[in-house]
């Protein structure tokens, strides 16, 4: 016999779960959407009835963005490979660079004593918070005055500079080791920056993860300093660079713009969708470690 | 010889105590090797442009009108604040602020934290982890990637949102055009933004959720407390952290919608111009006024000040 409180709790957990679908759906359609299009051939793109899946797939979208179609010129001819060239050597860069000075700076903050250290830390800290005025408009006067405007390497130097929140979270993680295993290699004669490689970043392996993930999904789709800094097309990044010109309106009458725009978007969201799946698992157990507040 | 044996140990006990004394004072040097890569980075490329930004805000620094741009060179005192306080894009670039904000702030917060504490409650692990996956995807999306998705959704004649109204629920025959239509834009904005933010917001309470101790809900469970009784009473209390951390870097909306703003596309007769992209333009486009640039955006950012520094006191007078 089922009882009015059994069916009650089946159907709130249906109705939470219906909800839940609805919700992932809901984060999910329009990359599913953008995807879709860029399977589509003009002629399917331009109707009034669009179909949620491509009736016939069309790689007409895939062929224009990465190596150029016949008789539309050279407009949109390996422009992305050009810009993903770009993006991935700027994120990966700047992720080696900063995984290894933040989590060098945020174990001495979390375990080495040494004078002024608290001040220092609760400095960057606070730094996060204060107005930041121009400091866009003077870091272009120093690129173009160290000569790293319009430089990738200008780009790459400007992105690992910061890091306030990745500090915080791998202070915390530090903080979270227990310090035993620390003390038995200390009283064994080792070295702090041995105790560090050997001992302490392998057991911080969750937080640099999220460390890492966070710093390239952030690079990956940076905007507004690629925008300033970068004006050569091709030394362009993608998230700048899929909103220029060239995949906006392309040339010819074979290819739509729609489709092009879509094919470009979906091709640049792919590895960061991929990357974040993959290692989902790790994040969130590096950002629970990190977030006990 | 016996003698050079003292004296060198006598050395040595000196060297010790300098160094004993050197270590009171100073503590571990190797911490300042440690941290030294991150504060020369900083000092280069956050710290000095974070100074040499708010001089400039003092100076009519034109780019193409001089080759060089000493502080002195061209000194103007606060005539950039002055101009800025009578240019009516600065007014209509705030209206523009607190429409963006409004568009998706309140929503986003209902829907994310109702969002996790509902996920909290799914026992089953490997659903619980799909359903989490599928929610923050929109998180990692690039910006330059999302909202662009976005404008092709909303397409008037040929995206899905109209056919979806038009053909599939049959609503209306008329539907709007959303991000082209300025009683719209608004709403499609928001409606992106909210997409663009939940996932991240909803995964930031739900750590905030895993982090409440199980003996507490033992507790509430054994005292009979039902779901809405243990939202208050528990989960509430248990993310306020969490909370103060979404309100404190979401509140100083003043300076946001830079980028949004250049994706999405500023909307019909530009209302989507915000005060922040003005001041981008001003300083990057046309005749390239760094300095009128950097003092708009250091008001906008001491306007930011303010308000975090009022939800700050607001917590914590909570507290108490």
């Amino acid at each position: 016999m089922f009882s009015i409180h059994r069916v009650r709790r089946i159907l709130r957990r249906t109705l939470l779960h219906v909800y839940l679908i609805i919700v992932s759906s809901f984060g999910l359609f329009p990359f599913i959407w953008s995807l879709s299009s860029s399977f589509k051939s003009q002629k399917e793109l331009y109707t009034t009835v669009p179909a949620l899946l491509p009736k016939k797939i069309d790689l007409i979208n895939y062929q224009y963005v990465l190596t150029g179609v016949k008789g539309v010129g050279k407009a949109g001819m390996g422009q992305l490979l050009i810009l993903y060239r770009n993006s991935l050597a700027v994120s990966i860069t700047s992720v080696v660079l900063t995984v290894l000075i933040v989590s060098l700076a945020a174990y001495a903050f979390a375990r080495l004593q040494f004078r002024g250290r608290d001040a220092l830390f609760s400095f960057f800290i606070v730094l996060m918070f204060l107005p930041a005025g121009g400091t866009l408009m003077a870091q272009f006067e120093l690129m173009k005055r160290l000569k790293l405007f319009d430089s990738l390497v200008g780009l790459i130097l400007l992105y690992t500079g910061g890091g306030g929140t990745a500090l915080f979270l791998m202070r915390q993680i530090f903080l979270g080791i227990p310090s035993e295993l620390e003390d038995a290699a200390r009283v064994d004669g080792a070295s702090n920056l041995r105790i560090a490689f050997q001992i302490m970043f392998p057991l911080a392996t969750s937080g640099m993860v999220l460390v890492s993930i966070m710093h390239f999904i952030g690079c990956w789709g940076e905007y507004l300093v690629s925008r300033t800094m970068i004006i050569t097309a091709e030394k362009m990044t993608l998230p700048p660079g899929v909103n220029t010109i060239i995949f906006e309106t392309p040339a010819a009458g074979i290819v739509a713009s729609y489709g092009v725009k879509a094919t470009a978007v979906s091709l640049m969201v792919l590895p960061v969708l991929l990357l974040f799946v993959f290692m989902q698992r790790w994040f969130i157990r590096g950002a629970v470690e990190g977030l006990k507040l | 010889m016996t003698q050079a044996v003292e004296e060198r140990s006598a050395f040595r006990t000196f060297i010790a105590r300098v160094r004993e004394a050197r270590h009171e004072k100073w503590g571990d040097l190797t911490g300042y090797l440690f941290v030294a890569p991150l504060v020369l980075m900083w000092l280069v490329f956050g710290g000095y442009p974070y100074i040499r930004g708010i001089l400039i805000t003092l100076q009519d620094y034109r780019v193409y009108e001089r080759p060089t741009w000493s502080f002195l060179n061209s000194y103007v005192g606060l005539q950039n604040f002055k101009e800025l306080f009578q240019d009516k894009y600065i007014l209509q670039g705030l209206k523009a602020a607190i429409c963006l904000y409004l568009s998706w702030f309140p929503v986003s917060l209902v829907f994310s934290l109702g969002t996790a504490v509902l996920l909290n409650r799914v026992r089953t692990k490997w659903l619980a982890s799909t359903y989490r996956v599928l929610m923050t995807l929109a998180w990692v999306i690039p910006v330059a990637a999302a909202y662009p998705m976005w404008q092709q959704i909303y397409e008037p004649n040929f995206g899905y949102l109209n056919y979806f109204l038009r053909d599939v629920i049959k609503i209306t025959q008329n539907p709007p055009s959303w991000g082209s239509d300025a009683l719209t834009y608004w709403i499609s904005f928001g409606i992106a933004a909210i997409w663009k933010g939940y996932g991240y917001y909803m995964l930031l309470f739900l750590i905030g959720l895993y982090n409440i101790p199980k003996e507490l809900y033992e507790a509430a469970e054994l005292d009979g407390a039902n779901g809405w009784q243990q939202f208050w009473h528990i989960e509430l209390p248990g993310i306020r952290n969490i909370m103060l951390l979404f309100l404190v870097t979401n509140v100083g909306f003043l300076s946001e919608g830079t980028v949004q703003m250049m994706v999405f596309g500023q909307g019909p007769g530009l209302i989507g111009k915000t005060a922040a992209l003005y001041a981008w333009e001003q300083a990057f486009t046309g005749a390239m006024r760094l300095g009128y640039g950097s003092a708009i955006n250091l008001f906008l950012g001491i306007g930011n000040l303010i308000l975090v520094t009022l939800v700050f006191k607001f917590f914590r007078s909570e507290k108490a």
